[in-house]
């Protein structure tokens, strides 16, 4: 029942989103259209952000349980988190190249989200190079741990050095239109719903798979 | 103190055949040649830092990628599992040794880099600081992910794909201290961020190792 309701809310929520953020809303003053796809990019980093801090989450709540369901939910969140991000750097350097000039310009955020996604592949091939379960396991779910730390730093990095990436959420409050603001937010949420949907989806098939070849 | 009896035990073994310390040294000779006789003198003298970390970096790769590795190959595993120690104590022991072998071969390269790269170093104090939590960060990662090794199919070449995107972050300070020492700059932001770096990844590797060793 509450998958189907997480379905529903992801379905209308982008589907809405999408109309609203495409079609409706008017052209931004400096940047003109090109800032329609920032309802995509934005929402997409904080999806694969949230994935990864579930990816650590399930990584020491399997450590501390020892349940393998708790794996199947990080390993399946470390997917879905890299699906996201790769979306996300894409959108961004489409952004970057009509914001600044250059798809990608080294930019400290852009260099460590590509850092992240790249930790996140060797997450994923440390664990298709074990094949029993239980050490499997072990071994990515520690690894998550270290991996989540690198995505601490990269947010970290960003605030030290210079960065030519703007700062959306200043402490005055957020420096959007209020319509806007109210897209985004739709956008979020239909992001993060699919999201869900799409790690709980992806656990069931690890489930299944691990079922067929025990048997 | 149970941890340095592990390290005397490696050193002996190293001390015996110094197999690990000989390829290292050559190959960090071999790469220090093939650098200054690809580069001109203009280029070296602005890329050095870079140039000498990833030699640092590579060759504490060829005894990192051994430590556990050796101790399987040789049927020591099972023995030093059995010991009555703790499992940190293990780890404490291969980083302190990897950190001795590791400091050796600096500190035979780095004059040697010196007078290969035209080096001009104000003072001495703080590139040796810099190498010095340089060397503890790298040894107490890859150390701990160098038991992937014995865990994973494709044995040693783990080591390399989990341990270089984690170790960015971390590169990426050491590179800019590094440089900033060599110029005689202040790098006080730069060590606090090593020091935190190595505190947070010294307190990730010794609670989670317990889980890495286990059968």
């Amino acid at each position: 029942m509450l998958k189907r309701v997480n379905y529903i809310i992801g379905y209308l929520s982008l589907t809405i989103g999408s109309y609203f953020s495409l079609l409706i809303l008017k052209p931004e003053k400096n940047l003109g259209e090109i800032y329609r796809i920032f309802f995509f990019h934005f929402p997409l980093a904080i999806a694969s952000y949230i994935s990864f801090f579930l990816c650590l989450v399930f990584s020491i709540a399997y450590l501390k349980k020892r349940n393998l369901q708790f794996d199947d939910l990080a390993s399946s969140s470390a997917e879905v988190g890299l699906l996201f991000c790769i979306l996300a750097i894409i959108t961004g350097a489409i952004f970057s190249k009509y914001a600044w000039g250059e798809y990608w310009c080294w930019d400290p955020k852009q260099t460590t989200t590509l850092m992240v996604c790249l930790v996140y592949a060797s997450y994923l091939a440390l664990r298709s190079s074990i094949d029993e379960y239980e050490t499997k396991a072990r071994s990515s779910s520690v690894f998550g741990i270290f991996a989540f730390f690198t995505v601490i730093l990269s947010y970290v990095s960003t605030r030290i050095w210079f960065s030519l990436h703007p700062t959306i959420i200043t402490r005055g409050g957020i420096a959007l239109e209020k319509e806007m603001v109210i897209i985004l937010l739709l956008m979020l949420c239909g992001m993060l719903s699919l999201c869900s949907s799409l790690i709980i989806i992806n656990k069931e098939i690890k489930r299944i798979e691990r079922k067929v070849r025990n048997e | 103190m149970k941890f340095l009896s592990i390290t005397k035990k490696d050193l002996k073994l190293e001390l015996r055949d110094r197999q690990t310390f000989n390829f290292m040294f050559l190959f960090s000779l071999i790469t220090l040649m093939l650098f200054s006789y690809t580069l001109s003198f203009k280029e070296l003298s602005v890329i050095s830092p870079q140039l000498l970390w990833f030699i640092f970096l590579f060759s504490a790769m060829l005894s990192l990628s051994k430590s556990f590795l050796r101790e399987k190959e040789w049927g020591t595993l099972e023995g030093l599992k059995l010991a009555p120690i703790k499992e940190t104590s293990i780890l404490a022991g291969k980083i302190i040794f990897n950190l001795i072998l590791l400091y050796t071969i600096q500190m035979i390269i780095f004059p040697l880099s010196v007078i290969i790269f035209n080096i001009h170093i104000k003072s001495l104090l703080t590139p040796i600081l810099v190498l010095t939590l340089g060397n503890l960060g790298l040894a107490i990662i890859g150390s701990t992910f160098s038991s992937f090794t014995l865990k994973s199919k494709v044995k040693e070449l783990i080591l390399p794909i989990t341990f270089l995107p984690v170790s960015f972050p971390f590169l990426t300070i050491s590179t800019i201290a590094l440089e900033k020492s060599f110029l005689g700059q202040q790098i006080t932001k730069e060590i606090l961020l090593m020091a935190i770096y190595i505190i947070a990844v010294a307190t990730i590797s010794l609670s989670t190792f317990s889980y890495l060793m286990e059968d």
